[in-house]
């Protein structure tokens, strides 16, 4: 396919200009245009982007002051452009629109024709609701159009003809664009310059205007039903839905018991047959006996321990023998006798000398007086009475002590205590013998009843121990079937509510709204379609590396050293050489920067299977020298048409020289100011033919 | 060789092995728990009746 012919009527600085471009062949593809800047270059861009897609197609010119994609933001955008766009002379000479003609032809040599018309009021403003779109097809100019449609449904099926016979306009950046915007975009992170591209390869900018559509649809529909919105209903199913899981958790619960209760209650009932035959006091009489086991052995116990004690104190002195007790008690109430005896003795002799001097002082007193020799003698006579008096010691009084340690109270203690074992005769210790002996024969007898019982009676405690533990169970059962019962009552009642609300909220939303179910359904299907925006992006991009690596290649000058471009699956950019090394680590110049999205965009028109012709304006725009070359001779390899929209500067001069081969068609603008009025002209021609030089 | 106060201790009245098995039938037969018990009746019979242990 190629453009084959434009007619601009008042069209910016076109009063009327028509260009013919003949059919690419056999290596020459490419339309010269040639324009000084100021002349009208772009206003023959913008005319071919804006007639194929009107609107849509207001991204894609440089100049307008286009930012962001928001719809009113475009709409006045696309207002103050057009307004601007009509020839300034049409309104003093009564003309009130302007048109833009494009005239495609197949490879079957079949026309389709587009053209627009926009329309203005007395004062230039713009009138969106006149503007005119006509499509004829094939030789016989056959008209169509959507028919009844109006409002966006006309538009809508005007953008899906031109998608589908022509270029879809999220793919016309790759096919018409200003070098110097390849230059901005140059400048923007690689893998989103990729994304972008493979985004809108795919379309995907329409998918993703169609799920935001599809959002502010659903907004709109449920504004419609205030009182019951489709979050009511949806709050409720979602609740209904919640019971109706908890329902059926408890229901597979109670499933899974009931069996396992049943088998419960059958064991129990079995056990109890089973232990009923041995004797209803078997297991009681067992308790008693082992009951009674555990006090004989306390017994058996308590005699031992007094045994010991006895042992330990009591038993071991009186082994010693009533002689060497005896004796024991004898020599400690000698050394009694022994003790008092000093005591009394010492007492006496603190007196003596107290005695003795008062007895002198008395002897003094006598008349006749007493010679010295013969107080003396006194004196000395009362001594040795009073000495007499404690001579000899008592009879049993001991010589020495052998136990010092001990005072009168605690001798007496020793002797008490001596004479206590002696009470102690063997029936006492014998009696205990006994007793621990009897409790010992208790103890077997007993034991060897048990052991009786138990072999009548065979695992009668197993049984009687799985029976309770059968019935401890059995109550966990009862009781967990009880509350899910009363849980599941409980919630069947409240889906049974829901239920109701539900079906009377529906009512309610089918007449007052039914266009809130299918704002629901919108949002759904705008959650699917932003599923398959993020599935779609990587089943591109092998194709897109291996055709921007082709593209590269042929653009780049030998010392870019890029071998070969990999992208992953999250658009990540590497610009390998030959040694598999990234040169993204190093800093790119602009012109290499360029060079890539130059690439990307002839590798997504490639990829993209169209056959479009490719309108490029400033092609080499900032383009560096070294890359210029590099540049023109991948547009010339195209097999399709591009036309070039280009400045004195540009592709003159060697440049010119490099693609002269491939030229189909050169055209010139002329233009000459007719008072404040600019005006335009084209006529077949290039600059050096007329003598215009850079 | 001294010997501690903790050796003496740690030994608990054991001697030899015939000593001690003597000693532990001994404690057995009469429900003793205390080791140095057979030795403290013993002490005290021999005072009494020295003759039994000749």
């Amino acid at each position: 396919m190629h453009l084959s012919h434009i007619t601009l009527r008042d069209w910016k600085a076109y009063t009327t200009a028509n260009f013919d471009f003949p059919a690419p062949a056999s290596g020459r593809n490419i339309v010269l245009i040639g324009a000084p800047n100021g002349y009208g270059k772009t206003s023959l861009f913008e005319a071919i982007v804006l007639g194929m897609f009107g609107r849509d197609g207001l991204p894609l010119i440089a100049r307008s002051p286009f930012s962001g994609t928001d719809k009113e933001r475009l709409a006045t955008s696309y207002k103050n452009f057009l307004e601007k766009a009509l020839h300034g002379g049409a309104t003093a000479a009564g003309r009130t629109s302007c048109s833009v003609k494009l005239i495609f032809t197949d490879d079957n040599d079949e026309p389709l024709e587009i053209q627009r018309i926009w329309h203005f009021s007395d004062s230039g403003a713009y009138r969106p609701q006149d503007e005119e779109i006509h499509i004829y097809e094939g030789s016989t100019r056959k008209a169509v159009g959507p028919g009844a449609l109006q409002g966006n449904d006309r538009a809508d099926w005007f953008r899906e003809y031109i998608a589908e016979n022509l270029l879809p306009f999220t793919l016309a950046h790759f096919f018409m664009f200003d070098g110097e915007q390849v230059s901005v975009l140059a400048e923007r992170e690689m893998s989103a310059q990729v994304r972008a591209g493979i985004e809108g390869l795919l379309g995907i900018p329409v998918l993703k205007q169609l799920a935001k559509d599809f959002r502010s649809y659903a907004e709109v529909r449920r504004k419609e039903s205030p009182n019951v919105s489709d979050k009511t209903i949806e709050k409720l199913e979602l609740e209904r839905h919640t019971l109706t899981f908890e329902y059926d958790k408890k229901s597979t619960r109670l499933a899974e018991i009931e069996p396992s209760r049943a088998a419960l209650k059958e064991e129990q009932e079995h056990l109890i047959r089973e232990l009923a035959s041995f004797g209803a006091g078997s297991q009681a009489l067992l308790q008693e006996q082992f009951e009674q086991i555990k006090n004989y052995e306390r017994a058996i116990e308590d005699g031992n321990a007094q045994l010991e004690d006895l042992m330990m104190k009591d038993l071991a002195l009186a082994l010693c023998g009533q002689p060497l007790r005896k004796s024991v008690k004898a020599r400690l109430l000698s050394e009694g006798v022994l003790e008092r005896w000093e005591n009394g003795k010492s007492q006496g002799d603190s007196n003596l000398e107290r005695f003795l001097a008062s007895v002198d002082a008395g002897m003094q007193e006598l008349d006749p007086a007493l010679t010295g020799g013969q107080r003396e003698g006194v004196l000395h006579s009362a001594r040795s009475a009073w000495e007499k008096l404690w001579y000899p010691p008592p009879d049993n009084c001991a010589e020495v002590y052998l136990h010092p340690y001990l005072n009168e109270l605690e001798r007496s203690k020793v002797i008490d205590r001596l004479e206590e074992l002696d009470e102690l005769g063997a029936p006492a210790i014998v009696e205990l013998l006994a007793s621990i002996a009897a409790n010992e024969e208790a103890l077997k007898r007993l034991q060897d009843e048990v052991t009786r019982t138990e072999a009548v009676a065979p695992h009668v405690d197993t049984k009687r121990e799985r029976l309770s533990h059968v019935g401890s169970e059995l109550q966990r059962f009862d009781q967990e079937i009880g509350a899910l019962r009363r849980e599941m009552a409980s919630l069947e009642s409240q889906i049974g509510q829901k239920n109701t609300d539900l079906t009377k909220l529906s009512g309610q939303l089918d007449q007052a709204a039914p266009s809130a179910r299918r704002a629901a359904r919108a949002n759904k299907v705008a959650m699917m379609v932003d599923q398959i925006v993020a599935k779609a992006v990587p089943s591109q991009i092998d194709a897109i590396a291996a055709a921007m690596t082709t593209a590269h290649r042929s653009m780049a000058h030998k010392k870019d050293l890029v071998e070969r471009i990999a992208i992953d699956e999250n658009c990540d950019v590497k610009l390998l050489n030959a040694a598999g090394v990234d040169l993204r680590g190093y800093d790119l110049s602009a012109g290499e920067k360029q060079i890539f999205t130059q690439a990307l965009i002839s590798a997504v028109s490639s990829v993209s299977g169209r056959g479009f012709p490719m309108v490029v304006d400033t092609p080499l725009g900032r383009l560096d020298i070294e890359h210029r070359k590099g540049v023109l001779n991948h547009l010339v390899q195209r097999e399709h048409q591009v036309i070039l929209l280009s400045t004195n500067t540009e592709v003159v001069g060697e440049y010119l020289r490099e693609i002269a081969p491939h030229v189909q068609k050169k055209y010139l603008v002329h233009f000459e100011r007719v008072g404040d009025i600019g005006q335009s002209t084209v006529r077949p021609g290039y600059f050096e033919e007329t003598g215009g030089q850079a | 060789m001294s010997i501690s106060l903790v050796e003496v201790a740690g030994a608990n009245f054991r001697t030899d092995y015939d000593s001690d098995k003597l000693n532990t039938d001994f404690m057995g037969r009469l429900g003793m728990r205390k080791r140095y018990l057979p030795a403290r009746l013993a002490r005290f019979m021999h005072r009494g009746a020295p003759d039994c242990f000749v």
